[in-house]
């Protein structure tokens, strides 16, 4: 038995077709919900999890668990500065452990830190965020709309 | 359970493997080419990087080293790293050769610059196009000429690349050279089959002899038996040592992994730049221990090298247009293992930069700055996971106090090498003068695994460069 089989024992059952279980996408909406101040209006916290998940799904990484163990850290260990985990905090608080604990944090806090690398793709992979950046996807590019003589061309719209 | 028998079996189907199983099937043997990710052609490609990172990369793009502060990115699909690189064409330096030389590789310098030549010209490499220089570039190389550098025009394998930007996530025009659309459908007409989702769990040695590799599908878990007189084990850096391991062979496996690891500064301009609608990477400036490669990102990818937390980073993502990335990009000692983790049930890569390699990285990215302060930057933003910018080159040193630990800043490696080194003497060495591995008759390694110390540049070129030299010695071998 591999201690990777008895952590994903120990871990909640995510609901078939997905990556997180409940608890792991509720901690991530609420991490999501401190990272992204002012982005919310373009992509919600929600739809920042769920194309975290989505990217997990597709990626069908081995080291997934990671991410989901790195879920329950980030959910239970604010307990040792607050007595609640981070779905209990205030979003004040969240802000604050963030700056106090994620941004310099060395050990546990600076693995917690990494979460800020999913939440950065759910959002930035998100198509309404180009705007925002000023970005246009190749497939709207106008020097791109006609496809060259051979046929090729970016005929895939996201 | 399936099976299949042929000549030659290559696992990989990256710059290495390709080219191997193209030149043996050229010659009329039969090949198997099995590959762990998908086969995802041009046609099947679009832009969005959330979609084709997860499809493309190995691990969906989640590859750590084990103290979890370096990035790894490689390929995972047909065509491996080639199918999202920038196909950036440099031939290893003198220095590296020699360096390989004296740990007891058989490095032919004749041969292996004929076989750069031949990639070369089978891949039509040239001189960056201007029309696909972007805004970014464009500045940096006016920057390093003010201060009397001499930027170098990047040889690429683009083929009709009209500069989209979007290299590292597979190019949707088939334009770009890469294995996916050169060598592995090369290998197909003349009669090689890639078994694609299919991940190689073990080789069966017998004695001396490889006798089979044994696979699983990745999609439905079937089992899959090919039965080879030949097998090449090409599944890059980390996965090619990773094989190895898990097939019982050892001996020196893993040792010796090097990273060309980098991290990047951030300019910021008064004008739109539109960095992104344009080739990634064209010019580069050489330094002493480093290279200084400007590029840009897509959105998704910007947003994760940019520094800075929460109002910061969003501010930042918002002047994108504004903003121009260069990449200091530094060849580290080659101390990394690659091991089996039996408890974790995968491989991990250990891999701690030295004092000496944050320095050169810290002298590229000063270098760097300085080249955009005097392109006319506002300011330049540091890779420290704590927003930190400066706003003259009266401030570079800023970066001495700053970039102490790749703990502090963004720092990763799309180029893992070595773990099967590459010499004479089985003492040090994983693979022969002829690739073949130590102790065995038929078994050989070729690809970025076999680097004995850091090539210290873009490696593809050195990688299909050996594979075509590895050709002909497996051939005759046969």
């Amino acid at each position: 038995m591999r201690l990777q089989s008895i952590l994903l024992r120990t871990l909640p059952l995510p609901p078939a077709g997905h990556a997180l279980a409940e608890s792991e996408y509720r901690t991530l909406v609420a991490i999501a919900g401190v990272l992204l101040p002012g982005a919310e209006r373009e992509v919600p916290p929600e739809d920042v999890a769920d194309n975290v998940e989505a990217f997990l799904v597709r990626g069908r990484s081995r080291r997934a668990w990671r991410i989901r163990a790195l879920l329950h850290l980030i959910e239970w260990l604010p307990v040792v500065v607050y007595g609640r985990p981070l779905t209990q905090l205030t979003p004040e608080q969240r802000r604050e452990l963030v700056e106090q604990h994620y941004i310099d944090g060395g050990g546990l806090w600076g693995i917690c830190a990494k979460v800020r690398y999913l939440v950065l793709l759910g959002a930035y992979g998100d198509a309404r965020m180009h705007v925002a950046t000023d970005y246009v996807p190749v497939s709207k590019r106008r020097r791109f709309q006609q496809r060259d003589q051979n046929g090729n061309g970016a005929s895939v719209t996201p | 359970m399936k099976s299949h028998s042929c000549d030659l079996c290559v696992v990989g189907s990256g710059a290495a493997g390709s080219v191997i199983a193209h030149r043996a099937a050229r010659r009329g043997r039969s090949v198997v080419i099995v590959e762990q990710g998908p086969y995802v052609r041009a046609a099947q490609m679009n832009d969005a990087e959330i979609e084709m990172i997860p499809r493309l990369y190995k691990d969906g793009g989640l590859q750590m080293n084990t103290s979890m502060d370096m990035f790894i990115l490689q390929g995972a699909c047909v065509g491996g790293s080639t199918t999202l690189s920038n196909m950036v064409m440099m031939r290893a330096p003198g220095e590296v050769l020699d360096e390989w030389r004296r740990f007891g590789a058989d490095v032919d310098e004749a041969a292996l610059s004929h076989s750069y030549q031949v990639v070369d010209d089978e891949l039509g490499t040239a001189e960056a196009d201007a029309s696909t220089f972007s805004g970014s570039t464009r500045r940096f190389v006016e920057g390093a000429r003010a201060l009397g550098l001499s930027p170098t025009r990047m040889r690429k394998a683009l083929g009709s690349c009209r500069g989209c930007g979007n290299c590292n996530i597979g190019c949707s025009f088939d334009a770009k050279r890469s294995a996916l659309s050169t060598y592995v459908p090369w290998a197909e007409a003349a009669g090689a089959r890639v078994l694609a989702d299919t991940e190689a769990l073990r080789i069966e040695l017998v004695g001396r002899r490889a006798i089979e590799v044994q696979a699983r599908s990745t999609r439905t878990h079937e089992q899959t038996r090919i039965a080879a007189r030949q097998v090449v084990v090409a599944a890059g850096a980390i996965g090619s040592s990773a094989l190895l391991l898990r097939s019982g062979i050892r001996r020196n496996v893993g040792t010796r992994v090097s990273f060309n690891g980098g991290s990047m500064v951030i300019a910021d301009f008064d004008e739109p730049l539109d960095a992104y609608d344009a080739d990634q990477m064209t010019w580069c400036v050489q330094g002493d221990g480093y290279i200084i490669e400007p590029t840009h990102n897509p959105p998704m990818s910007a947003a994760l090298t940019t520094p800075g937390w929460m109002g910061q980073h969003v501010a930042m993502m918002r002047r994108q247009r504004h903003l121009a990335y260069a990449g200091s990009l530094v060849g580290t000692e080659a101390t990394g293992k690659v091991v089996h983790s039996h408890a974790w049930g995968h491989e991990e890569t250990r891999f701690q930069a030295s004092p000496s390699v944050l320095d050169k990285v810290r002298r590229g990215l000063k270098a760097a700055a300085e080249v955009f302060f005097a392109a006319g930057a506002r300011r330049v933003i540091l890779p420290t996971h704590r927003f930190r910018s400066i706003t003259s080159s009266r401030e570079i040193d800023e970066i001495d106090r700053h970039v102490v630990s790749t703990k502090r800043i963004s720092f990763g490696s799309a180029h893992p090498q070595g773990g099967n080194p590459w010499s004479s003497d089985p003492r040090v060495g994983v693979v022969d003068a002829d690739f073949a591995v130590h102790g065995t008759d038929n078994l050989f390694v070729c690809d970025a695994s076999v680097f004995p110390s850091c090539v210290r540049v873009n490696p593809v070129a050195t990688i299909l460069a050996l594979a075509n030299c590895a050709a002909a010695r497996i051939d005759a071998r046969a």
